[in-house]
């Protein structure tokens, strides 16, 4: 089963990384997200070798494998990290349990692809025999490079591709999910005992969603990007409400699985890093320790496919590049100068939801150029997300909730989700002038993009629906009827 | 009570209670999420397993502590329990129905010659193919002798059947599967009337005609009773109590679970109706959400189920959209990797037999492709020169547009491989003395 041994080595490595922060992370967050980090840092790795040029071999793989584990292992030791019989415990169950899961998933396949899973998968090996070449390249700003990459490792352990990769993701994903929403609302709530029954049900409607079920076989990259995006995130928010600078090194983590997931997901991250400056919540060094590493990331890979691509297209051209870059760097810019003068100001006055009018402009001003296009897109947008989408009921919990936090004052956490909410919409009905319209059903692509937005949302709900029943006085009036 | 709940007769029937509910989760979530039918045989044991000690660890831990509570719900439900049972059967034999679509059923297909008419002394029958026809997850797959039970002077030659006789002639297939049948048949002046019998009904069929023409008949599959073993019997009704079983232990728990949070909600006096309504909606809603999925699954609109093996073929047979050729591209990686191929000097040769070139080196992993001057078109001569050498072949099939031939010999020395063509067909074969295209 060397494809089992391959995922429970991703498992570890990100264990070994993540458990170096002990001391100022909650080792249950560390265990259940290792799967995540390992699967990081190891496509970094790959994707570093390959810009490079080193052609990666059946022994480089293992080479790369024993270093990787052991410099963690070793530096603990010296360094005298022990686990706690406890927090043994906690490791072994979900290693254990990730393990037979995905023994489970690789013995019974029930894995779905469709066109762009083999694309994917093409792109994946065509990764493993030729690296970066011309060919790969244009395809992975097409289909992103994180899956592809990992797919790539299937060629060196003899398997077709990996079974159960995603089935990992979503594993870890849920322990994530529940663990992080609880850290949230414990931090929001004053009566702790709602908590544990609204992030079960926030659970819950997260695994029954049906199309989130089916991006546990699915191979695609949208559970990634959405996954990646919730924890930037929550990472993000518990950095400030804990004052603990040290979630941002997952927030970090998170922005490079969120950037390379998608071509387009780099969108999605920047337009989170301009939020993040206008709640004016990080300090101006954390600005620049944080959030700059994630635009120099971006800017380096695309100065990389520029000097890299040898011939271009319509689709793939150096203008678009440029236009990128460009943008990339004011983003910079403005990081920089945020603490001065009247761009300070700005910052200071502008509310959260301000965002949202430049973005739903843009909209407008489109919908008005290309009207058939436009309300197509749009018609096919709404219905899938409540009907022919297969997403169940829960976008009709989640959006009436996201209308009204925008119209009635709410806490800042709840006005940031929702905005983000709502300018990644404006972003996905925006992407669509530069291809065909969207279309009815799972497969489209702006309706799997709702994968970005569905933990986001539920977290959203469980907050709202948390406020509604917490007060000082509830507390007080349980206590008396119990 | 106390003395009651701890009498040791009473923990052994909320044991066998445990067991019970155990067995009944297991079956009905493995028939709905893992398409239960439609498991082999060593999946279905281990599937319901699994789910088994799944569910007991779950029901021991919900209705040990809970099993009080349980019984003051259950003499709620007293003055109602009619309408309750009644709608429980009722969402359980709606949900059981479901289930039908992958129930397989003995199929029985008989052909019966029937006499030839007076101004005739025989009734000749040509069938060109019969095939089953694809199901879901089942390719089309043609029938061959030795799937057919034949009754008198049959003449196999290849795939075709035929017979001349004075009737009472048969063939049959009997199986038990979730597909239907085609058949392609023969019309013409000697042919006669034939009577069809698919799964208890019956059909005559005149294939006399003046000019020769083909005939296509299909029997698509439709579940029926007819000829359901005693086995299959007793699934269905074992799945119906489970299901049954399945719904009332769910709704005794979603109404506990609901009336504790009404407890607290009604005891909230900051919580507006219009609040804790759209409460009671989010806690309902994996419910909906549930059930919408396995109305999803049981009409196979996502088509997740398991696929036979973790091979890309396999994938690719399995999956929504096939992925155009793949299964060329990996018979050209298993029979010539690391082959030069040759292809003719030609604009838009490989675009014409729908090769891309990126997947022949990446997918095939074919060494190089080289462009020559030569005549791709293969004469029926050297067709009939090739016959002596085995092949492989991928039919035209779905996206599959041609006809596609895979040669091992004669054997190339320098590994090299040339394309052929012939009508719909394409041919790849080692370039070769015997046939080369590497010389004009």
């Amino acid at each position: 089963m060397p494809q089992l041994f391959f995922l429970i080595y991703i498992f570890l490595l990100g264990f070994s990384f993540g458990i170096f922060l002990k001391k100022w992370i909650p080792l249950n967050f560390l265990v259940f997200s290792s799967f995540l980090w390992g699967s990081i840092l190891f496509a970094s790795i790959l994707i570093i070798i390959n810009i490079i040029g080193i052609k990666l071999s059946h022994q480089i793989l293992l080479i790369l494998i024993i270093i990787s584990l052991s410099i963690p292992i070793i530096y603990g030791l010296r360094t005298r990290l022990f686990l706690t019989s406890k927090e043994w415990s906690v490791f072994a169950i979900t290693s254990i349990s990730f393990s037979l899961l995905n023994f489970l998933f690789i013995t019974f396949n029930y894995t779905l692809a469709t066109e762009d899973s083999f694309s994917i998968l093409r792109i994946g090996r065509s990764i493993s025999y030729w690296g970066f070449d011309q060919n790969a390249v244009e395809r992975v700003l097409v289909r992103g490079v994180f899956i592809p990459i990992l797919q790539s490792v299937s060629v060196f352990i003899n398997s077709d591709y990996l079974v159960s990769l995603q089935f990992s993701f979503a594993f870890s994903f849920i322990l994530v999910f529940f663990y992080l929403s609880e850290c949230i609302l414990k931090s929001l709530f004053v009566n702790k005992s709602i908590v544990t029954p609204l992030v079960i049900t926030s659970t819950v409607l997260l695994v029954s969603t049906p199309l989130f079920i089916i991006q546990f076989f699915y191979i695609h990259a949208t559970l990634t990007s959405g996954i990646f995006l919730f924890t930037a995130i929550v990472s993000f928010w518990l950095s400030i409400t804990e004052k603990n600078n040290y979630w941002l090194v997952f927030f970090l983590l998170s922005s490079i699985g969120v950037i390379f997931s998608r071509a387009e997901t780099f969108i999605y991250m920047d337009f989170l890093l301009i939020l993040i400056l206008v709640t004016n919540k990080f300090s101006y060094e954390s600005r620049l320790k944080f959030l700059i590493p994630v635009i120099m990331i971006q800017i380096a890979w695309f100065l990389y496919m520029l000097f890299r691509i040898e011939t271009f297209s319509s689709y793939v051209n150096p203008q678009r590049f440029i236009l990128i870059i460009f943008g990339l760097i004011m983003i910079i810019g403005i990081i920089i100068f945020s603490n001065k003068f009247f761009l300070a100001k700005i910052l200071l006055t502008l509310k959260l939801e301000y965002v949202l009018i430049p973005v739903s402009f843009v909209v407008i001003v489109l919908i008005l150029l290309l009207p058939e296009h436009m309300l197509v897109s749009i018609g096919s947008f709404l219905s899938n997300t409540f009907v022919t989408g297969y997403w169940g009921f829960s976008f009709w919990i989640i959006f009436p909730l996201v209308i009204i936090s925008l119209f009635k004052k709410s806490h800042t956490f709840v006005t940031f989700l929702s905005t983000f909410i709502l300018s990644t919409i404006g972003i996905i009905l925006v992407m669509v002038i530069i291809r065909p319209p969207y279309h009815l059903y799972w497969t489209d692509s702006s309706n799997r993009l709702m994968t970005i937005i569905l933990p986001v949302g539920l977290l959203m709900v469980s907050i709202i629906i948390g406020k509604w029943v917490d007060s000082p006085v509830q507390s007080q009036n349980n206590n008396t009827f119990q | 009570m106390n003395n009651f709940l701890n009498n040791p007769g009473f923990r052994l029937l909320r044991f066998h209670i445990l067991i019970i509910i155990a067995i009944s989760l297991s079956f009905s979530v493995s028939v709905y999420f893992f398409r239960f039918f439609e498991l082999p045989d060593y999946t279905k044991i281990i599937v319901v397993l699994l789910l088994f000690f799944i569910f007991l660890i779950a029901s021991y831990l919900l209705i040990n502590k809970n099993f009080q509570t349980i019984r003051k719900f259950l003499n709620f439900f007293r003055p109602i329990i009619v309408i309750v049972v009644f709608i429980i059967a009722t969402s359980t034999f709606i949900i059981t129905k479901t289930s039908l679509q992958w129930f397989p059923s003995q199929n029985s297909f008989e052909i019966t010659i029937l006499s030839p008419s007076a101004e005739r002394y025989a009734n000749s029958i040509e069938i060109y193919e019969i095939a089953l026809l694809p199901s879901d997850d089942k390719q089309r797959k043609l029938l061959t002798t030795d799937d057919l039970e034949l009754d008198g002077n049959w003449i196999s030659e290849g795939d075709t059947l035929s017979v001349s006789g004075s009737g009472g002639e048969k063939l049959s297939f009997n199986d038990y599967s979730t597909n239907g049948i085609s058949i392609l048949l023969l019309q013409g002046p000697d042919a006669g009337e034939i009577e069809i019998k698919w799964n208890g009904k019956s059909k005559k069929v005149n294939l006399h005609e003046e000019k020769y023409n083909q005939s296509l008949l299909e029997f698509p599959y439709v579940f029926a009773w007819h000829n359901l073993s005693s086995t299959r019997v007793f699934l269905f009704l074992f799945l119906f109590l489970s299901n049954f079983i399945s719904l009332l232990t769910i709704l005794l728990f979603f109404t506990y679970t609901l009336s504790k949070v009404f407890i607290y909600l009604h005891t909230s006096q900051n919580v507006t109706f219009l609040q804790k309504c759209f409460i009671f909606l989010v806690l309902i809603s994996p419910f909906l959400n549930i059930s919408g999925f396995v109305h999803y699954q049981t009409n196979n609109l996502f088509r997740l189920a398991k696929v036979p093996s973790n091979t890309f073929a396999s994938l690719d047979n399995s999956s929504k959209d096939n992925f155009k050729n793949f299964q060329v591209y990996l018979m050209l990686e298993q029979l010539y990797q690391g082959y030069t191929l040759i292809i003719p000097d030609t604009n838009m040769f490989l675009g014409e037999i729908r090769i891309d070139e990126d997947d022949l080196l990446v997918l095939s992993r074919l060494k190089s492709i080289c462009r020559i001057d030569y005549n791709p078109i293969l004469s029926k001569q050297n067709l009939d020169d090739l016959e002596i050498f085995e092949k492989k072949t991928i039919e035209q099939m779905g996206r599959i547009r041609f006809d596609y031939y895979f040669y091992q010999e004669p054997v190339s020395l320098d590994q090299t491989l040339c394309v052929w063509r012939f009508d719909n067909k394409v041919y790849f074969i080692p370039n070769s003395d015997y046939l080369t295209c590497s010389r004009k």
